[in-house]
């Protein structure tokens, strides 16, 4: 089976220092991916060379078989991998509703014919409506998205990066900075609405990963150490003293 | 001011649907019938604006001035889609209108076409050279952008100056607008013809800009100037995006550009200098560019100072500059955040516990601007003498001129320094109702840092 997202080789180094030292990893079609480390490992710099935001310094990355590795990001989006970032990122002074339009215009460009850019299409408009609710934001539609919550940020920011209708999510810390009770909605939330996609994920959430993911890596030092079942590695010895037994 | 930021994000919940207006509007879900009324006025008002005078008087100047205000709109709206919509800080704005004029100019000297449609056709020149531009500029984003329409403003001016054979030199480019074939009747000789014209074009192309700005694909320019990268992990490619925008506005920049060169004959070299690339800026600014109609009103006060005022004292790019930093900063979001803002405080607070707040302001506002105005007009009189007319005599500066050419002389004399005194007066007075302003103000903003919590 040709793999959802293929990493072979990637190293990338800024100067003198080597941040990714030779990353492999293979994740299938409809697995549910968590990226582990301690900070400073290179998860969100793996974040951003599959995305297309920087370029490795070697190695190839493949989506579903096609190597994506020198496309732009938004050439790379347009295959079908979608992104959220580390940080809240929403177009802050549109609506909420026109966020989710913004990424469900983009994802319908298909069946999208250029004089809808400039009439709009109910095919957008329900598929915009649709994710307001699976987020959960129903109730905010017409409120400017940068005045929301962080939680409703976040989730907006989950929100358009479904919208988009991509195959393949990649989520950089979906439930950073949120309370427990917030977190463990996100957690449900991302359950519920990544059915039948790819998603790799980075998590410092360790009940978040457990509850989430099919697959676990561990990437210390810009390699990745183990990779397995949430059971495997919560029994990997290596994995314990690098990573986990340095938290507990 | 960010606490009141605050307070209005937490009150605008009820509000925003109608600020943003876009999605409701776009997708059919009708606003309530109150508020669709509502979005009627400002048009009405365009129209009442530039339909009545003429019907009051027509003289040529009022007919010159309204014609040149309603170029500016034009001019100001097509800069907002650029700054206010993708968030692009353009320096060489007038490069389109003067080429789009241009271009336009010599398509009706050559050909003859009805000057009804001669703004179409600058239209299509001033789109023209923004697809040629844009493919250097939206490159980049940001300052790099800006520097990049710096540079490509002066090459225009440079190429100008260059090659007159193409741009006319010093004389421009001169049409006869009546020379063209008569339409319904109309030769369009008469200045009234000319300004229907101009005023039913400004109507077409602010309602073309107003459709534009509701349309999906302003929602992707926003988008784009909001979070570009954002935008472009979604499969938008920002630098297209901008691209598009500015083709389209640097069509609206060459229909307000023809609009203006039907109002006074010539397209010269200064209409793609960095004077009018700078007055459209300022124009915009001042108006706000945050709410469509903002830029309307940042052209009605530019050309309010640059032909009325001007027509009194040659100081006016003195005010004129003065009133673009207080708004800058008293209301970064320019007359029409400002008068949102307010008109919600209003609302909220109801008129009555407001009123001693804004009667103060008011008087501060009179008490300081006859002070500024006072000391302005006195400089210029005893600098310039019997040039700055009626305000050089009033200060006693004008009967020296001639003699000696030395209007500085009659300063020494007793009966010149009362200005002085009145000045140091308003002034004083100016500070005290400033600070009763102020404390009436404050009352307003320190409650309500609670309830925005």
């Amino acid at each position: 089976m040709i793999p959802a997202l293929g990493l072979y080789g990637i190293e990338k180094r800024f100067g003198a220092t080597r941040i990714l030292r030779g990353v492999d990893l293979e994740i299938e079609p409809g697995e549910r991916h968590a990226l582990i480390g301690p900070n400073g490992a290179g998860k969100s710099t793996l974040f951003n060379l599959i995305a297309g935001g920087a370029r490795p310094s070697a190695g190839r990355i493949h989506l579903f078989g096609a190597e994506i590795t020198r496309l732009a990001p938004a050439a790379i989006a347009r295959r079908g991998l979608a992104r959220s970032f580390q940080s809240t990122s929403v177009f802050a002074r549109l609506s909420v509703f026109d966020n989710l339009r913004c990424a469900a215009m983009l994802a319908e460009r298909d069946r999208t014919r250029w004089w809808q850019r400039v009439t709009g299409s109910p095919a957008i408009d329900a598929r915009a409506t649709e994710l307001l609710d699976a987020v959960g934001l129903g109730a905010r539609r017409d409120v400017q998205a940068g005045t929301l919550g962080y939680a409703e940020q976040r989730a907006l920011d989950l929100g358009i990066a479904l919208a988009g209708g991509a195959h393949t999510l990649l989520l950089d810390e979906p439930t950073a900075g949120m309370n427990r009770a917030e977190a463990a909605r996100a957690i449900e939330l991302i359950r519920e609405t990544t059915a039948g996609r790819t998603l790799l994920m980075v998590e410092h959430d360790m009940d978040a990963v457990f509850a989430i993911a099919d697959r676990i890596s561990v990437l210390v030092q810009g390699r990745i150490i183990a990779s397995g079942s949430p059971a495997a590695i919560r029994a990997d010895a290596a994995v314990r003293a690098a990573y986990l037994g340095e938290r507990q | 001011m960010r606490k009141r930021d605050a307070r209005s994000a937490a009150r605008g919940a009820v509000a925003q649907p109608e600020r943003l207006g876009t999605a409701a509007d776009a997708a059919g879900f009708g606003l309530s019938a109150r508020s669709f009324v509502r979005s009627f006025v400002p048009w009405l008002a365009l129209m009442a604006f530039l339909a009545l005078p003429p019907f009051v008087g027509s003289q040529s100047w009022l007919l010159a001035y309204l014609a040149q205000t309603a170029t500016m709109i034009v001019f100001a709206l097509s800069y907002n889609l650029l700054l206010g919509e993708t968030g692009l800080l353009s320096f060489g704005h007038a490069a389109y209108a003067g080429l789009g004029a241009l271009i336009a100019a010599r398509v009706f000297n050559a050909s003859g076409m009805p000057l009804v449609l001669l703004p179409l056709v600058g239209g299509m020149g001033g789109a023209l050279c923004g697809g040629l531009f844009g493919l250097i500029a939206t490159r980049r984003s940001g300052t790099a952008f800006a520097m990049i329409t710096l540079g490509l403003g002066e090459l225009v001016v440079a190429a100008a100056w260059t090659l007159p054979g193409w741009f006319g030199g010093e004389a421009g480019v001169a049409i006869d607008r009546a020379s063209g074939p008569r339409f319904f009747g109309l030769s369009f000789g008469p200045a009234r013809e000319a300004y229907a014209l101009i005023a039913l074009w400004c109507l077409a192309a602010s309602m073309a800009m107003f459709a534009l700005s509701r349309t999906p694909f302003m929602r992707l320019a926003n988008a784009v100037r909001d979070n570009p990268a954002r935008a472009a992990a979604l499969g938008c490619y920002p630098a297209r995006i901008r691209y598009g925008v500015v083709v389209l506005s640097a069509f609206f920049a060459g229909m307000a550009g023809t609009m203006g060169l039907v109002n006074i004959e010539l397209v010269s070299t200064e209409s793609v200098g960095m004077m009018r690339s700078g007055a459209v800026l300022i124009a915009t600014v001042i108006g706000g560019t945050a709410a469509f109609f903002g830029p309307v009103a940042g052209a009605l006060v530019l050309t309010f100072f640059s032909v009325i005022v001007a027509s009194v004292t040659r100081a006016w790019p003195f005010y004129l500059g003065l009133f673009f930093v207080a708004v800058v900063l008293a209301a970064p979001d320019g007359l029409a955040g400002f008068c949102v803002r307010h008109a919600a405080r209003i609302a909220a607070q109801g008129w009555r516990r407001c009123r001693a707040a804004y009667l103060w302001s008011v008087l501060a506002a009179l008490l300081w601007s006859a002070t500024v105005v006072l000391a302005v007009q006195w400089v210029y009189a005893a600098r310039f003498g019997v040039d700055e007319g009626a305000a050089g005599v009033l200060f006693g500066f004008g009967a020296n001129v001639g003699a000696d050419g030395a209007p500085l002389v009659s300063a020494s004399s007793v009966a010149s320094w009362w200005p002085a005194v009145a000045l140091a007066l308003l002034a004083a007075l100016g500070a005290l109702t400033t600070r009763c302003a102020m404390r009436a103000h404050a009352r307003f903003t320190s409650p309500s840092s609670g309830d925005a919590r």
